[in-house]
């Protein structure tokens, strides 16, 4: 089977310049957006609209910190989006946490957990980053250089374990034979470290934070 | 080449022709609601880019053969209602069926895509239906009214007749003895398009874009051309009926103006209720149409 | 002569032998049904065009005839009931009295068309009425009461309303047979003629379905036995449209040289019942908008659809009569098409509750397809059938001048697009409910008699001009106008064109063109689950309500409330409650108990009695 490629040429000019965005506005970092579709900075001139559902999107926008039961949503918004699909994380919450680095119920690094094609730094990044993110992505769509579907495609057992470790996968997977089997072998594993677990373990094993991405 | 064979070059070729300005007509329509927004705006050939995307983009979701072929059913609906309408002199198919023939012609389309938002099975999508064809029932109703009257006015319900009779310069189009007439069918229209105050069915805060709700990739493709082709078609109804045709490029330059009259009350309009709107086409259009209808059924 | 008589035999002696032989065995049952149908039919296509003399006792006589329009109907007739046996087929749970009552009915309906004379058409008449209000009832009495009831209280009133139209054209030409009462009917006076007339088409009215004399159908059409409905709605309300045509061409005509009953160059007559028509046809289907129940749904149509039948025979020219006949073939078709689909539908899943279906299309696709058929035609839709007759009945409403009513028209035929999207969406599409998870399509016999059905439905959309030139035969031999510039595949009118096969062949092409671009879009995700939908990022089980399906057209309710109150029963059931009151005062004064009371009466009516004839001489 051949490797899948992200598209190229006229297919990639034409994803770069139609970019159609679902924007998950989850964090504070959503007040941004407004200004940045409306008059002043007009996103629109690029091509990128909002659009109403993950059916018609191209481009997940996280826009800030995600506690673990938005994470569920939004791996279904996800999963749910036709291919090609990209993911830009919004903000410094996205990154590492941000201010919400030592926050128990929210998630501190998203490309855990979905493979994101580009971050926009700043708590909060302002229109014009924004517009700049944005910019790059477009012309690195349109030579092929995201390829985060593929990269979620086949690294799906890393992405769904590691998905395991915050939430349960079995009701929000798309693929819910994979998930199954997934949940069950996290919850063995899980349950073989309790039986010899303290204190610092049980914190440890409610966010485990897997080492190094996948090549 | 003889008459014939011309007019088949032309079934195969318009409906091209049609989707490309369609398309620049949704891409203008952006440009100019942006303008008028004071935004910049896409460029104007931005939903031609959209549909190339659209239809490269792979694995949109599918749930069923009826909901892959509503889709179909109505960009092939719009399709055949396009050769039944005359465009710029060209008659297509338009000796073969009248008016009548075409307003229920563009009912294929709809109701395609009716049945295939139906098994796509979202409810936000079969809301957005049942306010579409609220809505229908309402503007048809004006929009029947208005075709009588100018039936009523040149006794042929055949197109190419009714511009024929309109032939000769600008006094002789029908929008100045049938005014009213056409003012309600302006109003009908505006509701046909889809244009702002009867946005209801796709309002994406709403409804989540309403019948579009779970159609991505080339079925969210294929109705964007159903789109690019219903606003020609539609808008050339009215240019056929009361701007008297004219040439390919002249033809063009009407339906445009009458669907830029349609994108200004657009640009700064707010969306009604759905009930409010249904209320609406069967007081004020319906009463100017029946006033109009009336007045050509005392004067002729 | 022979011939009639093995006909009638054929039905009446089947219908003996199923009641007799059906309890032993529902296979015969059903056999002998399917059976006498068939021979039936044979019978009739060895009849040809003639007439018939039946001695009765006494040497009585009573005229049985053929001629084409009788062909057209019976045909039509047989047609719709050779489906109907064929389903009856899946149908043992039915009593042997309902075939028999079945194959009597059909008997009823044909004499109706075949009678010459008014005995003969009042026997027929009380048969076809009789037979079936025996099958409303026949699965329960007490459930069915009040829709037996009310069909029943209306059809008796019909047919005495019939039966006073014929005694007054008696009684003024002394002639049984329709031909001499035609003949004298210059006798009569314009007076009693208007008169016979009017008890005639409102008598022939309530079988037709027209409004205000609708009341009892859709009642009586929703708890009529499942696959007889489509018989039930499709061919008995067309004997009041035969009915109606009968009265019209044959005495009306006459009215024509009347100047006061002229109103720009039309009958006055045509005028009531073009407005009546297209009242009805737009009234009820606002109301079958609102319904929650397939088959009320369906019935209330089936009224809406015969509007538009009696608003084309009211333009009475070439096109309205065209376009009445032929929408009478066209609505028996697709009505008898989606009552059969929706019997199949109950058959499988014991229920017409809209809201409790749904998502129907994964277990009985090749219903679904049907479906989609029957409400191509009904909604009027290009290359069926039901646009063929729909397009003649609105160029006949335009070129008659009947401006308003024809908007009317316009509007209800847009209001058939919402109650057949209604009613498709809830049974078919959306999601599907955890109990109708292994419901199985319907057996061979239904979907056989659903293509049998689709089939004339698009060749008459697809040939326009076969339809109307077989009306148009009709129409030459009664000496009326008819419909004259058609081809095979196209019909001319003095307004426009229509041409069915071009229509078809593009919509072809177009599809082609459609599905090559679709494919061009490479390939698709098949749907994870059923809940695998945009529902904001949420996941619901399936027992998760999410089938559109209450409540529908709330919106359109709320803003036509004030339209939907005006209702006919409701007016009834005013007379009926100030009849009761009347009674109720009349029981308490005179009915009292007290026996001095009545004394006092008595005492009273004697005195008056002794009093009026008192004489005294001077
Ligand atoms: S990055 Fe800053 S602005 Fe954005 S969500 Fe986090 S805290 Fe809010």
């Amino acid at each position: 089977m051949t490797k899948a490629k992200p598209p190229k040429g006229l297919k990639g000019w034409a994803q770069g310049r139609s970019l159609w965005m679902l924007h998950f506005c989850t964090g504070c970092g959503a007040i941004e957006m407004p200004p940045t579709m409306t008059s002043r900075y007009d996103m629109e001139r690029f091509g990128i609209t909002p659009m109403a559902t993950p059916r018609q999107a191209d481009l997940l926008l996280i826009t800030g910190y995600l506690t673990v039961k938005t994470l569920k949503r939004v791996i279904r918004s996800y999963e749910q989006m036709p291919e090609p699909k990209y993911v830009v994380g919004f903000g410094s919450c996205t990154v590492n946490g941000g201010m919400y680095w030592d926050s128990y119920n929210t998630i501190k690094r998203l490309d855990l957990y979905l493979p994101i094609d580009l971050y926009i730094a700043g708590c909060m990044p302002r229109p014009e980053a924004i517009i700049d993110g944005f910019t790059e992505l477009i012309e690195g769509i349109k030579k092929g250089k995201f390829d985060g579907w593929i990269r979620y495609k086949e690294n799906l057992e890393y992405y769904k374990r590691n998905q395991a470790m915050v939430m349960d996968i079995r009701k929000w997977s798309l693929d819910a034979e994979l998930a199954e089997r997934i949940w069950n072998e996290v919850q063995e594993e899980r349950r073989k470290r309790f039986e010899r677990a303290t204190v610092k373990h049980v914190y440890e094993l409610a966010e485990r934070i897997p080492e190094g991405l996948p090549k | 080449m003889n008459a014939v064979g011309l007019n088949i070059t032309w079934i195969i070729f318009m409906p091209i022709l049609v989707i490309i300005i369609g398309l620049f007509y949704l891409g203008a329509a952006r440009k100019i609601t942006a303008r008028i927004q004071n935004r910049y705006g896409p460029p104007i050939y931005q939903n031609i880019i959209d549909v190339i995307k659209l239809f490269s983009k792979k694995n949109p979701t599918n749930h069923g053969v009826m909901f892959s072929l509503g889709p179909v059913m109505a960009f092939s609906g719009m399709l055949i209602s396009l050769l039944f309408i005359p465009i710029g002199n060209k008659a297509l198919l338009s000796f073969n069926g009248d008016i009548i023939v075409l307003l229920y012609l563009l009912v294929i389309a709809p109701l395609g895509m009716a049945l295939g938002v139906g098994e796509g099975g979202n409810p936000m999508g079969t809301i957005g239906i049942a306010r579409a064809l609220t809505l229908m029932l309402g503007y048809e109703v004006v929009l029947v009214i208005s075709i009588i009257s100018v039936i009523l006015y040149t006794g042929s319900a055949s197109f190419m007749e009714i511009i024929k009779m309109q032939s000769g310069g600008v006094g002789h189009w029908f929008i100045w003895p049938l005014f009213l007439s056409a003012l309600a069918m302006d109003m009908a229209l505006q509701g046909m398009l889809g244009e702002k105050p009867f946005d209801q069915p796709v309002a994406p805060h709403e409804v989540a874009s309403g019948p579009m709700v779970e159609f991505g990739g080339k079925y969210l493709g294929l109705l964007q051309l159903y789109h690019a082709i219903g606003i020609v078609v539609e808008t050339g109804i009215f240019v056929n009926l009361f701007l008297g045709g004219g040439t390919l490029f002249w033809w063009f330059v009407k339906s445009f103006a009458v669907f830029f009259v349609a994108l200004l009350i657009n640009a700064v309009m707010p969306r009604f209720r759905i009930g409010q709107a249904f209320a609406f086409f069967w007081t004020y259009p319906a009463a100017i149409g029946l006033i109009g209808l009336i007045l050509v059924a005392i004067l002729k | 002569m022979m011939k009639l008589l093995y006909f009638i035999g054929c039905f009446s002696g089947g219908a003996l032998l199923a009641f007799l032989l059906g309890s032993f065995s529902p296979l015969l049952k059903k056999f002998i049904t399917f059976l006498a149908v068939i021979l039936g039919a044979v019978l009739f296509a060895t009849m040809g065009t003639s007439t018939y003399q039946l001695s009765l006792l006494f040497g009585n006589q009573v005229i049985f005839g053929i001629d084409t329009l009788t062909q057209f109907m019976v045909w039509m007739t047989l047609g719709i009931a050779f489906i109907v046996s064929l389903v009856l087929w899946s149908h043992s749970e039915l009593s042997p009295t309902f075939f028999a009552l079945f194959l009597l009915n059909v008997l009823g309906t044909v004499l109706i068309f075949m009678s010459r004379d008014i005995v003969s058409f009042f026997f027929s008449w009380e048969l076809m009425s009789w037979t079936a209000f025996g099958m409303i009832l026949s699965d329960g009495w007490e459930k069915k009461r009040s829709a037996a009831v009310k069909y029943f209280m209306w059809s008796a009133a019909g047919a005495y309303m019939v039966l006073i139209g014929f005694s007054i054209l008696f009684a003024a030409t002394s002639a049984i047979r329709f031909e001499n009462i035609v003949m004298s009917v210059g006798r009569v006076s314009h007076g009693w003629l208007i008169t016979a007339i009017a008890f005639l088409v409102a008598g022939f009215g309530v079988k037709a379905a027209m409004m205000p004399f609708h009341v009892w159908a859709p009642d009586a059409y929703s708890e009529s036995p499942h696959p007889f409905t489509g018989f039930f709605s499709g061919i008995l309300s067309k004997t009041g449209v035969y009915g109606i045509f009968i009265a019209f061409f044959y005495l009306a005509a006459r009215l024509e040289a009347v100047p006061m009953l002229r109103v720009h160059g039309t009958s006055i007559f045509g005028y009531i019942m073009v407005w009546i028509g297209a009242i009805t046809a737009f009234g009820a289907s606002l109301i079958a908008v609102h319904q929650e129940y397939g088959k009320k749904l369906l019935a209330w149509s089936s009224v809406s659809q015969l509007g538009y039948i009696i608003f084309a025979f009211g333009i009475a020219d070439s096109l309205g009569m065209t376009g009445a006949l032929s929408h009478a073939l066209a609505h028996a078709l697709f009505k008898a098409l989606l009552f059969t689909i929706l019997a199949g539908v109950i058959m499988r899943t014991g229920t017409d509750h809209m809201a409790s279906l749904g998502g129907l299309i994964k277990r009985m696709p090749l219903s679904f397809i049907f479906a989609v058929v029957g409400g191509l035609a009904l909604a009027g839709i290009p290359m069926t059938i039901g646009f063929t007759s729909k397009w003649i009945i609105y160029e006949a409403g335009i070129n008659g001048g009947y401006i308003f009513p024809t908007t009317l028209i316009f509007a209800a035929s847009t209001a058939a697009f919402l109650y057949y999207y209604r009613f498709v969406y809830s049974i078919f599409l959306g999601p599907l409910h955890e109990e109708h998870q292994n419901v199985k399509e319907v057996p061979a016999t239904y979907w056989i008699s659903y293509i049998l059905l689709a089939i004339p439905i698009f060749y008459f959309g697809l040939y326009p001009g076969k339809l109307v030139g077989i009306i148009s035969t009709i129409l030459q031999s009664y000496n009326l106008p008819a419909l004259t510039t058609y081809t095979a595949t196209s019909v001319t009118t003095p307004l426009g064109t229509f041409n069915g096969m071009v229509v078809g062949l593009g919509f072809g092409a177009a599809l082609i063109v459609g599905l090559i671009v679709y494919f061009i879009g490479g390939r698709v995700r098949k749907a994870a689950s059923q809940t695998d939908k945009y529902l904001a990022g949420e996941v619901v089980t399936n027992e998760f309500e999410l089938h559109y399906s209450v409540d529908f057209y709330r919106f359109l309710e709320r803003k036509l409330s004030w339209l939907l109150k005006i209702s006919a029963q409701k007016f009834y059931e005013f007379i009926g409650e100030l009849i009761r009151f009347v009674a109720d005062i009349n029981r308490k004064m005179f009915f009292c108990g007290n026996g001095q009371a009545y004394l006092y009466y008595m005492t009273i009516v004697l005195t008056i009695l002794i009093l009026s004839i008192w004489r005294i001489k001077p």
